[in-house]
Formats: structure tokens, C-alpha cells, sequence
């Protein structure tokens, strides 16, 4: 079902995690408060928080095994190939944000609110870089019946969705770096629904450009 | 990525893949459109199908391609057709020229 390597490489990522958050947490005096700016921080919220990401990492590998039981035998290769880069490239991406949350509570990395937001900003656009980037490479059910759509619109319909993830999360990152901050939700909230209208109108051809044939 | 780019590195898989892009054929359909045997035509589709930027669906005798390529790949063919990766030396001359017409 699943790229063998690339479910070692996850399970190896989720449980150093896990032992990651965990270690962290006997280090505290009191889990329900742990330093966000280093140990001597007042700015406190519960260690709990440091769980969100490898949790995030399982609900994120709850898309590969869905299409598993969604799709038909005949797709079976094409998953295994999209699972495995959708499964190593989530794996990392959590683990470099848990790192990153762990190297904050340490005191090891203290970078001020400002940073914080524009390393989000990066963060969620090169999250939606990668996905965007395998999205294109997604299993393509058969067509069953005359109401689903050919393989090839949804494999249209895939590639066109795939730029605009790309697209959005480039401008995240370059916006994170250069934009300042008072302008991120006018730009980012209007690109957003920029994108939204695209993807509308692109389904609508689609439709159009089908119901022609 | 090794596959993908010794896929991209050629100019008939490239011209494959441009095609592929405009909608889904058959190998019959793609080979109206090279002078080329059909073993060899095959090896591009077989080279074409490991690096994933393909997918052939068979139904009868018939095998229909379908283009499959990441968003990132589809920037690494552009990229490869504006440099002329793989082209003769004239071919490239003659791309040079047409472009400073």
C-alpha cells in the first residue's frame, strides 16, 4: 500500500517526537506551564502544546490510508508513489516545526514575536509549496459511470490546483520575508480569495469544457 | 530526481510530454508525430513512465498516456525546452537565431 522506506522514515520521525516532547516535559518543574522564550520566560502555555505536531503528523497521514480505502486496486502503484513523497515530506516539515518549538522552550533559539510570525509565514508557505508540488501526482480514480468526472479533468483539475498551492505559498514566504507586517492581511487575504475565484472558475470550464463533449 | 531529469534530457521525451500536456493519447496517436521506430519510441515511454511523469492506462490492446507531472517538473521541462537541453549543436544555433528574429 504504502512506500515501505518512507513509513520507517515516518514512524523513526514520529517517535523522535514523541521521546523529544516527552523528554522535554520531565525537564519541567510543572507540564502545565512550559517557558515559550526560554526557561527563565514568563510567557508560559501548557506543554500539551508541544504534542500539536506530531499529532498534526498522524491527521496528515490519515489522506494516504482514506484513498487507500477509497481507490481501486488498479491505482494502487501511482499511491504508493504519492504516499511516499506526501509522507516524507509532512514528516520533515513536522519535525523541523517541532525542533523549532523545542529549541524556543530550551532557550536554545529566542527569537522575538515579530520573527515568530514571519517564520510562520514561511512555514505555511512551504507547506503549501510541497503539497502543491505533489498534488499534480495524486492517484486518478477511473472513470466508473458517466457522473464522475474522466481521469483526465481531474488530472486537469489536479495540475491546476498543484500551481496555485505553489503559487500561494511562494507568495507566503517571499511575503513573510519582505512584506511589513501591517500589510500581510490585506495581501495575503486578498491573494487568498484570489485563489479561491481561480480555483471556482477553473471548475466551472472544466464542467463547460466537458459538457461540450 | 536522477530519473526525472535524464527523462527531461531529451528532446523527443520532452516533445512526448508537450503533447501529453494538450490532452491524453494513445502510443499509436504520440508515434504520428515522430519518424521513429516503435521500439524506440517505447523506451522513451518506458524512461518517461519510471520517472513518474506519465501514467499509461491499458485498456484492450490499447495503452493510453497520460501526462503526470509535478508542479516543480513541469518548471524543470520549461526550463530544459527555453535552454534547449539535449539539442544538436545546429538545432541550438538555429533556436538562437529564431529567438533574435
Amino acid at each position: 500500500m504504502i512506500d515501505r522506506k518512507a513509513l520507517w522514515i515516518f514512524i523513526a520521525i514520529i517517535l523522535a517526537m514523541t521521546g523529544a516532547t516527552i523528554w522535554q516535559l520531565s525537564l519541567l518543574p510543572d507540564w502545565r506551564h512550559m517557558p515559550l522564550g526560554g526557561p527563565a520566560s514568563h510567557n508560559t502555555v501548557s506543554g500539551l502544546v508541544l504534542f500539536a505536531a506530531p499529532v498534526s503528523l498522524l491527521f496528515l497521514m490519515v489522506s494516504p490510508f482514506i484513498q487507500w480505502l477509497a481507490l481501486p486496486k488498479e491505482t494502487l502503484p501511482s499511491l504508493r508513489r504519492w504516499s511516499g513523497k506526501w509522507i516524507v515530506s509532512m514528516s520533515v516539515l513536522m519535525a523541523l516545526l517541532q525542533a523549532f518549538v523545542l529549541a524556543r522552550s530550551l532557550g536554545i533559539v529566542s527569537p522575538s514575536g515579530l520573527n515568530t510570525a514571519r517564520g510562520g509565514s514561511m512555514i505555511i508557505g512551504i507547506m503549501l509549496i510541497i503539497i502543491g508540488n505533489i498534488t499534480p501526482k495524486m492517484p486518478v480514480p477511473p472513470q466508473r459511470n458517466s457522473v464522475q468526472p474522466d481521469p483526465w479533468t481531474v488530472s486537469r483539475r489536479l495540475r491546476f490546483g498543484g500551481k496555485l498551492f505553489v503559487g500561494l505559498g511562494l507568495v507566503f514566504v517571499l511575503g513573510g520575508v519582505l512584506l511589513p507586517i501591517e500589510y500581510w492581511e490585506p495581501v495575503f487575504g486578498s491573494l487568498m480569495l484570489t485563489a479561491l475565484a481561480a480555483g471556482i472558475w477553473y471548475s466551472i470550464k472544466l464542467r463547460h469544457e466537458r459538457s461540450l463533449q | 530526481m536522477n530519473l526525472v531529469f535524464k527523462a527531461l534530457s531529451d528532446p523527443t521525451r520532452r516533445q512526448i510530454l508537450h503533447l501529453l500536456r494538450i490532452k491524453p493519447m494513445t502510443a499509436g496517436d504520440l508515434a504520428e508525430h515522430f519518424s521513429l521506430a516503435k521500439a524506440t519510441l517505447s523506451g522513451h515511454f518506458a524512461i518517461l513512465r519510471e520517472a513518474d511523469l506519465i501514467e499509461g492506462n491499458k485498456s484492450g490492446t490499447v495503452i493510453t498516456y497520460m501526462l503526470k507531472v509535478s508542479v516543480l517538473e513541469e518548471a524543470l521541462l520549461a526550463f530544459a525546452e527555453t535552454v534547449g537541453i539535449g539539442l544538436p549543436k545546429p538545432m541550438l544555433l538555429k533556436k538562437a537565431t529564431g529567438k533574435a528574429k
